[in-house]
């Protein structure tokens, strides 16, 4: 079958949502990988620069970025089971139900993470 | 609308996108989970990384998480790609500037992950 814009992207419901924040939640995680690897591997330049660069990503906006950051990878990393679960045979004829659900247990690890920022977010 | 008929680009990518996201599923979340929820981890300065490092453990372990975190996101930028780009070489040349990043990128971390290493 010929590709349109159309064929690929043929929904309006809560499954186009989340194949829409599956895509750029993990195009965001994928730019943030590459900074990530850059700035931890500066490791190998000495304690210097990489306890200052440490030093200024505790400042509470990085930590409140980070929140966010959790909050993309924990709904990237959910539906993603969700994902290949279907791949696997299971439960595409409920998959509204099942994305409710998995992003209701991802606020869990969320907010037990929030409670272990927050000193840090507002010190 | 402009209507394509790209050729069939195989099915090993997306097995293998399925299979790296189950191990960064169980990986990735020990990662965040040690270090950043474990209390002595929560300081990452340059002695705690060094120490870290020298434990082959953590090397091997880091390492696979490199490369598979590096394959599931270069690929996973590649499936949005292919969605809007329908030309065979645009497709050819994406797909070699993806593998040329992913490869650099592989080397810099195997490099900076085995640096403590004695």
């Amino acid at each position: 079958m010929p590709l349109t814009k159309h064929t690929v992207y043929p929904g309006r419901g809560l499954g186009m949502w989340a194949f829409w924040l599956h895509r750029l939640t993990g195009l965001a995680i994928a730019v943030y990988l590459l900074m990530h690897i850059l700035v931890i591997s500066t490791v190998v330049g000495g304690a210097g620069n990489f306890n200052e660069a440490m030093k200024f990503l505790k400042a509470p906006i990085f930590i409140l970025l980070e929140m966010g950051l959790l909050a993309i990878i924990l709904i990237h990393g959910f539906n993603g089971a969700r994902i290949v679960l279907f791949d696997l045979g299971y439960g595409v004829k409920k998959q509204k139900p099942i994305f409710i659900a998995l992003m209701a247990l991802a606020i869990i690890p969320f907010v037990i993470a929030f409670a272990v920022a927050l000193p840090h977010i507002f010190v | 609308m402009s209507q394509v008929t790209p050729k069939p680009q195989g099915v090993w990518a997306w097995i293998w996108q399925r299979i790296t996201a189950v191990l960064l599923f169980v990986f990735l979340g020990t990662h965040l989970f040690v270090l950043h929820y474990v209390p002595e981890n929560l300081s990452i300065n340059f002695l705690g990384v060094a120490a870290r490092f020298k434990s082959v453990l953590y090397v091997i372990v880091d390492s696979g998480l490199l490369a598979t975190a590096l394959y599931h996101a270069l690929n996973g930028i590649r499936n949005v790609l292919f969605d809007f780009i329908a030309d065979e070489g645009k497709r050819g040349a994406l797909n070699l500037v993806l593998w040329l990043v992913g490869i650099v990128y592989l080397i810099w971390g195997a490099y900076a992950l085995t640096f403590f290493v004695k």
